[in-house]
């Protein structure tokens, strides 16, 4: 027989009783993905990545990131550590276009190729995004047909982007019309892979389905009126200038399919702007393209099936070059089937990516973070939160919490530097309506050195006697 | 947005069940006082004074006895037949436990000590074909199904959220109040070292073999410096039912009972989502035995999860989740690899308090190893409810009325009475409750560190721990989520103690 002692009863309504509620706990965190760091409140293990929780854990409705956050709080590091580890999950990464080079020690670390583009290096073809026609010789039938309509309709969307850098205002759609018929007359006569200085023979050389689209009405003068301005401007990118070297020629060296891969545009002045979007462009084109190949390849069998993880960063860089560029950037960064396909954009503030002159394009970019599978908020000031509070429920406390990590840092006497910013290394995964996760990003040993990305000052100062700080990039 | 001026909901208006009666004493107390002052007069009528100063004395001492209680709540009477019923368990030696081949159990399996010991374990299919046990305990006439649920957690929640789920909480409770055969409910949240071999098996599993040696190196590194300090929490929901369908009812067997069940668990589950559990799963007869299996041997933890993240499920049986060998002493349980403390719960607590009152009771602390907070809810059904209320509301009432002069305290009674019988009518339903905290430590000299921590754990909740004496093992396993009636085991019904 055993001693019993009942536990003493109180005794009160289901509406009192509810009070002592025994939910105020957590549970836990999802331990499906890469391992990304601890609970900033349980220190328990998070596990995280936009491809797992969408393919495996089925908690986001597509596997994509936005990843938003000021400066300097570690926005890259996410992204590098997603990239790092699913590359050891079998995923491979594609960085489209690092502006400032801080991705391309990972790339190597992983064994990967690094592309660089810019005046005097590299170049990208943008008439033949992703190597399709290449790859398209390979397939027959309805797949090489899709392959080749997809790569067309890529290449006519970065074209528009150019000219849209470059005049700082959309092409017409006259000029829509009659750059896509140009580009069929291409197609249809032209030996071999197609440059920009092709396109310009064929409109100023024009066939006569090319003078129908334009409405010339049998007359060479209004033809090359009504050219005259998508003339000048395609002279401007094929001509010597900045934009030809790295833009109509022919691609440098093709994208590798089979391993991580990177396109540096480090090399690009970062006050050029207007450079730095069409590159990025161009880019993430190539990069889009050759995803679509690599799936086509290996529908037919032609190859194995693949997964990519593509990091696209600086977002707002090319959404901000141009009226419309948040359409083109849309229609190049969609893929018709994402099955293995990850995604994650970085940009800076939701300023950043929502500060567009025009009211529609402001409506568009909030589409990008409305179909973000996940939004990971770095340090955020409050109005920033607000101001996504349309596209994701944001509580008080998150809203402060997120606040709190964009403080500045303080001043440390006894080392006469900065302490680490109070918000470095710290972000709120938010997926749907549930409430987000903080967590504290955490770098092992053998990753630091691929997140130094002041290596440029330690040849210069004595700076590398101290461990390396987490942050990447310098306050704009 | 919800208004910043907004004043925090509070709960609160809980108190213990009380019979009417004079000075402190319930309705069994009273008519002893007032039957013993008959017989003390009838036998001073007897003209037997030294008698009747003697009866006196008698009938003053066993007052005494019932009057005095300590600041827990506990009357003389209770803490001397404690006294006497733990030694009466160690003098018999059934403070010890020795089970499996070598053991003491006649038929050499690890079944579980004490209460539990004749508990048969059965699994059944819901009608969503999910598997669920069903733990009887024959002696009682119960069955209990356990769920596991994932709650959210209130850190990062605007209040109005928070509100929002302890209503539905609120209404849960009220709702399981009118399942019929219920017998009770109980939540268990249990905080634990995370081994890593979630992490591990996560990482071990999807790392391909052609990774690039940098991610593995990663990946590997992250694996083994993570998991360190971390901590995971689980959260248990037990439900018991009867299993006489009602008074003098035959008992139905566990067959009938999972088939009657199956329809009816989806629906609990699913309402308990709004509740702030999150989502809820009912555990298997295997997730179970792992369950008891770690609670009761924590170094056990490690193996299993090694073996999951293996890929293997650790076949067990509910003969073997027991452990091989415990002893309980006066104020402490030692079983297998640990050392287990079980507090009670004394007083509910005191004032109004806001929902997240029981947040720092709950979370992981780093002094305690494991540590259960497990809440006993033993609905009423609306007819003993409503009789109830309305009694109490008399009582308080009487007392208020009894004294010419009625003390502030009473009329508060009165008023709290009031309202109870107000939200009563609302269509709330009563319940009982209580709490019990378990702290397991794997090294006993750590004892006292726990005993300090808890004590201020038990400050932070508002309520009064005290350390239950002499009744360790059965306080141990009414609070692991086995459904567990304790109360139904006594030989004197809590009924009839309230009353004295």
């Amino acid at each position: 027989m055993n001693v019993l002692e009942p536990a003493v009863e109180f005794r009160g309504t289901s509406t009192q009783v509810c009070g002592l509620w025994p939910f105020s706990t957590g549970s836990g965190t999802p331990m499906t993905g890469v391992p990304l760091g601890r609970h900033l409140q349980t220190a328990a293990t998070v596990c995280c990545d936009p491809v797992s929780w969408f393919q495996r854990a089925k908690l986001i409705p597509n596997p994509s990131a936005l990843v938003l956050g000021r400066p300097g709080l570690g926005k890259s590091t996410v992204a590098r550590r997603w990239a790092v580890g699913l590359a050891g999950y079998g995923v491979l990464p594609m960085v489209l276009g690092d502006v400032k080079g801080e991705h391309i020690d990972m790339i190597r670390a992983l064994g990967g190729q690094v592309n660089e583009i810019g005046r005097d290096r590299g170049a990208i073809n943008v008439m033949d995004p992703g190597e399709a026609t290449t790859a398209a010789g390979r397939l027959t039938g309805p797949a090489r047909e899709r392959l080749l309509s997809a790569a067309r309709a890529r290449r006519l969307t970065v074209l528009d982007g150019l000219l849209t850098i470059v005049r700082k205002s959309p092409p017409t759609d006259r000029e829509q019309a009659i750059l896509d018929r140009c580009l069929r007359v291409l197609d249809e006569r032209h030996e071999g892979v197609p440059v920009l200085a092709d396109l310009l023979a064929v409109i100023q050389n024009p066939p006569e389905d090319v003078r129908n689209v334009a409405l010339d009405r049998g007359d060479m003068t209004r033809y090359q009126q009504i050219t005259d301005q998508l003339e000048a401007s395609l002279i401007g990118l094929v001509s010597g200038g900045r934009f030809g070297q790295t833009f109509g020629r022919p691609t440098t060296e093709p994208i590798a399919r089979d391993r991580p891969f990177l396109y540096d545009i480090s090399s690009i002045d970062e006050g050029d702007r207007d450079m730095q979007a069409a590159a990025l462009l161009a880019c993430w084109s190539a990069g889009f393209g050759s995803i679509e190949v690599a799936r086509a390849l290996s529908d037919a069998g032609l190859e194995p099936q693949r997964n990519y993880f593509i990091v696209l960063d600086e977002l707002w860089l090319a959404l901000r070059s141009g009226r419309g560029m948040v359409d083109r950037v849309d229609a190049l960064t969609r893929l018709n089937r994402q099955k293995g396909v990850g995604m994650v954009m970085l940009s800076h503030t939701v300023s950043d990516l929502l500060s567009l002159s025009h009211a529609e394009d402001v409506e568009k970019a909030r589409g990008f973070v409305e179909r973000a599978g996940m939004v990971v908020c770095g340090g955020l000031p409050e109005h920033e939160t607000q101001r996504l509070s349309g596209q994701l429920r944001f509580s008080t406390l998150e809203r402060e919490l997120v606040a709190g990590w964009q403080s500045p840092p303080s001043w440390d006497p006894a080392t006469d530097r900065e302490a680490q910013p109070p918000g470095v290394g710290r972000f709120l995964i938010k997926a749907g309506g549930r409430p987000g996760i903080p967590v504290d990003v955490q770098l092992t040993a053998t990753e630091r050195h691929i997140h130094d990305t002041n290596k440029a000052w330690h040849a210069h100062t004595r700076l590398d006697r101290q461990p390396a700080p987490l942050t990447e990039e310098t306050p704009a | 947005m919800a208004a910043a001026s907004e004043a925090p909901r509070t709960y609160g208006n809980w108190r213990r069940p009380t019979s009417a009666g004079l000075a402190g004493l319930g309705s069994i107390g009273t008519a002893i006082l007032l039957g013993g002052l008959v017989i003390v007069i009838l036998i001073l009528a007897m003209g037997n004074t030294l008698r009747a100063v003697l009866a006196a004395g008698i009938l003053g001492v066993v007052l005494l006895l019932l009057v005095v209680r300590d600041g827990h709540g506990r009357s003389a009477l209770d803490r001397i037949t404690s006294r006497l019923a733990w030694w009466r368990h160690r003098s018999s030696g059934s403070h010890l436990y020795r089970s499996g081949p070598l053991g003491r159990t006649a038929w050499g399996t690890h079944q579980l000590p004490g209460l539990a010991a004749p508990s048969t374990l059965t699994e059944h299919l819901d009608s969503y074909a999910r598997p669920f046990a069903l733990i009887e305990v024959p002696r009682t006439g119960h069955f209990t199904v356990v769920l596991a649920a994932e709650p959210e957690g209130a850190a990062l929640v605007d209040t109005h959220q928070v509100d929002t789920w302890v209503a539905d909480w609120g209404h849960w409770l009220a709702s399981i109040g009118d399942e019929p055969s219920i017998e009770a409910v109980s939540v268990t949240i249990e905080t634990a070292p995370d081994s890593g071999a979630r992490l591990r098996r996560e990482v071990e599993t999807n790392l391909t073999d052609d990774a690039p040696e940098f991610a593995r190196q990663m990946l590997r590194e992250a694996e083994a410096t993570y998991p360190a300090g971390s901590s995971s929490t689980k959260a248990y929901i037990a439900l018991t039912f009867k299993a006489a369908p009602r008074r003098g009812a035959a008992k139905r067997s566990a067959a009938d009972m999972g088939v009657e069940l199956a329809a009816r668990l989806p629906a609990i589950t699913h309402a308990l989502a709004a509740t702030g559990a999150g989502t809820t799963r009912l555990l298997s007869a295997q997730q179970l035995c792992e369950v008891l299996r770690v609670a009761y041997d924590p170094a056990a933890a490690t193996l299993i999860d090694d073996a999951h993240a293996e890929g293997v499920v650790p076949e067990m049986d509910w003969s073997e989740v027991g452990p091989s060998g415990t002893e309980a002493a006066w104020d402490w349980y030692r079983h297998d690899s640990a050392l287990s403390m079980t507090w009670a719960m004394t007083v509910a607590p005191r004032g109004s308090v806001q929902s997240g009152v029981l947040g720092r009771l709950l979370a992981p602390t780093e002094v305690i190893d494991r540590k259960r907070v497990t809440l006993l809810y033993r609905p009423i059904d609306r007819a003993t409810s409503a009789r109830l209320v309305e009694t109490d509301l008399k009582n308080a009432e009487f007392r208020q009325t009894a004294s010419k002069k009625p003390s502030a305290r009473d009329s508060i009674a009165v008023r709290q009475a009031a309202a109870t019988a107000q939200e009563e009518a609302a269509g709330a339903s009563l319940l009982n409750f209580g709490l019990l905290v378990t702290a397991t430590v794997t090294d006993p000299s750590r004892r006292r560190d726990v005993i300090a921590a808890v004590d201020g754990l038990g400050a932070s909740a508002r309520l009064s721990l005290r350390l239950v004496h002499g009744a360790q093992d059965s306080a141990f396993a009414a609070a692991l989520p086995l459904g567990l009636v304790l109360g139904k085991h006594l030989a004197v019904p809590t009924e009839l103690r309230e009353k004295l």
